[in-house]
């Protein structure tokens, strides 16, 4: 089996639904829905749910990992879903911070962007549903640090053209850094933290190995209706479909450019909605949303929350991109502090300075990781708090004539 | 059974709803005004009700809409003000208005006696104790051992008592290791003790390894092993003290019926190779190790990689009993393994917490938060100091004064903090000891710091 390993139960879920649907079907014979959109049977709710029908509340997550797809803004989405009492969340997924390197993957690294989106999705919203809604995400585009993001939610879909993978770079991480076996250990519980994700949202961790190993092997078997993966291949098995290859060259099992450019490529795993589909990770392919309401077997009967999902992205894009301006500003200052103003009372200088660096510290703090996703460099916080203790004592050494 | 005490709670909340109902039709039948509570929330929106149930700041209010009755949550992020007029108590004893701490502390007597009513006079009690962060920081044998009284107060000594050690850790000092396995030792001569792994990485899961696999239960996203020593810039312990550490983890394993091997493959080997494969056999289902890429007929680990479990192969293999992600899964786990019926959980459900947290498991969460926060402190301590101390050396006269005034007051500083935690020192560039033990640590560090008060004292003298 694939999956239901360790997955939620979802048989609750469902029978939730279906009282809320019998509901619904009662209040459906008594009076025709109100169509506000042009959606076939979507009614948009207010500022509150008025009676009890599926509320899905829609988001996109769309961008650069870590900048615009970020646990803050999603924590805001999830707190206004939640004053709409959405049963449904529904989170497009697409990031475009994703670049060819290293035949298509990306440091593993950042697989750990998973880590900080999880606990928002598993058990930050039992904190803010009384009754926790199914999150559903339709993947575009889960590419290097979105890759293992679809994992935590309770139910994924591609998109026709979606991708899910690009962290085929495990045996490469620290390379060069310290002795071998530590590296091996750096790796090892990397690996077996990214397998969690997996199989805490109820996959196979197989299937993480092979989206993040190269030398790993890995083929699956049809058995009735059933697929069964199978570590390894023999070519003499003619049951056996190969999923990823050891991506030897020597072998010739290297993926060429062309492979990549191609979407064959097999050194490490991709998936695609076929195989997705195939494997138990995609529950379905929709083209677009209505496609996916039919398939979550709403699309009679569902209110689409008028939620501020799009306000919280564009507000969040805007509070980045006005931290940029203010930032250079900022360091424009300070090299003026550096540079010019030293005729001035030194001290109001270096106070200038330190309140600079500590409006730079609120940055960090406001923003969290997201700074390092902004355009322009940003001091450490550790380097930061030398730099205030230094102008602190420049002040302590500043003596009256 | 834990399901139980849930249930009881549920229909504590729903009987509160009842009484709130009742309350709103008899008040409209005398055609009063009717008693409500409101929730002021935080974007000015006023929410009219009845509060059934507040928890930690969030608040569950009945709303009625057109006539038909509705519960609402709130989150504590969006609330405002709570004014108080209805006569239906909220279920919780929370403090409500003006909380001072996001989440409230356990053990209100109302929810106590609702938990005890739910279960048969003699049931065994339970309890779940978090170990998290750095071994050796907030991960210590120290804070265990002195928490066994008041987990004695919550389940009994009377070796009935099940408590759940919760290991959430990415590992941390060499030292911690014996001391830890020594308390949990300890501490399963006087309670049925499992350990509930999150995750165990390096030293937390060495710290554990004394626990059979009857005892040793993972969450759904649990890892357990990458347990090489390093040091520096990842250089690797090894030589002597590599071998001592194998040896004492094969003494661990064995105490936990675990085959060395297993560790040894966690461990890896900088001068060699640590594979790991595993057979079971068909008819006995007894499971076999081996040191070997191909002996074993399921390659774990191979050579030169180091291994860690994931939860499903912990299980599949036969090192962990179960996988429990939620309260009622492990209450089926232990209840098989101990025979018992139901366990009594002591402690309070709060949001976001997948366990009830009793007095113990605050006070360890509130200790864990302080040496959390003094552990940053201390860094920044450190840090200031010898940034002051080095001006202070290359300054003169009246600045030098200042200077060393400034350093000697980050010295006491450190000083404060090493005193409430003595692990603290070996962050500090200390004489080498051989022994990590408490004592022999203080004194290396009670040489660093007569060291670094001298030398402020001949900076000053230097100058007179």
């Amino acid at each position: 089996m694939l999956r239901g390993l360790c997955g939620r139960d979802r048989i609750e879920s469902l029978m939730g639904l279906g009282r809320r649907l019998a509901v619904v079907a009662a209040l459906a014979m008594a009076a025709a829905p109100m169509l506000t959109t042009g959606r076939a049977g979507a009614q948009q709710s207010s500022s509150a749910v008025e009676f009890e029908t599926p509320v899905v509340y829609y988001i996109e997550l769309v961008g650069r990992v870590g900048r615009e797809i970020a646990a803050k803004p999603l924590r805001d989405m999830l707190d206004d879903a939640a004053r709409l009492d959405a049963d449904y969340i529904i989170i497009k997924l697409d990031n475009t911070d994703w670049e060819f390197t290293d035949a298509g993957n990306a440091e593993f690294d950042v697989y750990s962007f998973a880590e900080e989106i999880e606990p928002v999705i598993t058990t930050e919203i039992r904190q803010i549903f009384e009754e926790v809604p199914e999150v559903v995400f339709w993947v575009f585009n889960a590419k290097g640090g979105a890759c293992l993001v679809p994992f935590t939610g309770d139910q994924i879909f591609f998109h026709p053209g979606g991708e899910m993978g690009g962290i085929g770079s495990l045996e490469s991480l620290l390379d060069g850094v310290g002795d071998e076996v530590v590296r091996q250990k750096q790796r090892s519980l990397r690996l077996a933290r990214a397998q969690g994700i997996a199989i805490k949202g109820g996959y196979d961790y197989r299937l993480v190995n092979a989206l993040a190993i190269r030398s790993y092997v890995l083929s699956y078997r049809r058995d009735g209706g059933r697929i069964e993966l199978v570590v390894g291949y023999d070519e003499n098995d003619g049951g056996l479909t190969l999923l990823t290859d050891d991506g030897n060259r020597r072998n010739g099992n290297e993926d060429t450019a062309e492979d990549v450019a191609r979407g064959r490529s097999n050194d490490v795993l991709m998936l695609r909605e076929r195989d997705a589909r195939l494997l138990g990770v995609s529950e379905g392919t929709a083209e677009d949303l209505d496609e996916l309401l039919t398939q979550l077997g709403i699309y009679r009967n569902y209110q689409m929350a008028n939620g501020r999902s799009e306000q919280i992205t564009r507000s969040w894009r805007r509070q980045l991109s006005s931290a940029e301006r203010r930032i250079i500003e900022i360091y424009r200052e300070l090299q003026g502090e550096d540079r010019g103003r030293r005729d001035d009372d030194p001290r109001k200088a270096i106070g200038r300075q330190i309140r600079l660096y500590e409006e730079l510290l609120g940055m960090h703090n406001r923003f969290g990781d997201a700074v390092n996703s902004l355009d322009v460099q940003m001091t450490s916080r550790p380097d930061l708090q030398l730099l205030i203790e230094q102008a602190r004592l420049q002040l302590l050494g500043i003596v009256d004539n | 059974m834990y399901a139980k005490m849930r249930t009881s709670l549920i229909s504590a909340v729903n009987r509160a709803a009842r009484r709130g109902l009742i309350a709103a039709t008899l008040a409209l039948a005398a055609g009063g005004a009717l008693a409500e509570d409101v929730v002021v929330l935080k974007d000015g929106t006023r929410v009219s009700g009845t509060i059934t149930r507040e928890l930690a700041g969030a608040v569950w209010i009945t709303v009625t809409v057109g006539g038909i009755e509705q519960s609402r949550f709130i989150a504590p992020n969006d609330v405002k003000e709570i004014i108080r007029d209805s006569e239906a108590a909220p279920e919780s004893g929370a403090a409500g208005e003006g909380e001072p701490e996001p989440r409230a502390l356990p053990s209100p007597a109302e929810d106590e006696a609702e938990t005890q009513r739910a279960f048969a006079p003699g049931t065994p009690k339970g309890i779940v104790v978090t170990l998290e962060g750095g071994v050796g920081d907030s991960f210590t044998a120290k804070q265990l051992r002195g928490l066994v009284p008041s987990i004695e107060n919550e389940i009994g000594a009377d070796s009935g008592g099940v408590l759940v050690l919760k290991i959430n850790s990415g590992g941390g000092f060499g030292f911690e290791i014996g001391r830890m396995n020594e308390v949990i030792a300890e501490l399963q001569g006087e309670f049925n003790v499992f350990v509930w792994i999150e995750s165990a990485i390096s030293a937390a899961a060495m710290s554990v390894h004394g626990v059979d696999s009857d005892h040793m239960i993972f969450m759904p996203e649990g890892n357990y092993g990458a347990c090489t020593g390093w040091s520096g810039n990842s250089e690797a312990v090894e030589g002597l003290p590599y071998y001592e550490m194998v040896v004492y983890m094969e003494e661990v394993s064995a105490k936990g019926g675990h085959d060395p091997d297993i560790m040894l493959a966690m461990q890896g080997d900088p001068e060699g190779e640590t594979p790991l494969s595993v057979s079971r056999d068909a008819e006995t289902g007894e499971v076999r190790w081996y040191s070997s890429e191909t002996e074993g007929e399921y390659l774990l680990n191979p050579g030169g990689e180091v291994f860690t479990f994931n939860s499903q192969q912990a299980v599949e293999w036969g090192f962990a009993r179960a996988v429990a992600g939620e309260m009622d899964e492990l209450t089926d786990v232990i209840t098989e393994v101990l025979g018992y019926d139901e366990i009594e959980w002591i402690g309070d459900e709060l949001p976001g917490i997948v366990h009830p947290v009793s007095r113990t498991e605050a006070e360890n969460r509130r200790w864990r938060e302080r040496i959390d926060e003094e552990n940053g402190a201390f860094q920044v301590a450190v840090f200031r100091y010898n940034m002051a101390a080095n001006a202070a050396n290359g300054a003169q006269d009246e600045v030098r004064r200042r200077y060393v005034g400034r350093a000697r007051q980050h010295l006491g500083r450190i000083n404060r903090l090493v005193s409430e935690n003595p692990n603290f020192a070996i962050y500090l560039p200390v004489r080498q000891i051989r022994e990590y033990n408490e004592e022999q640590l203080l004194f290396a560090y009670e040489e660093w710091y007569r060291a670094q008060r001298e030398f402020l004292r001949d900076l000053l003298r230097v100058e007179d």
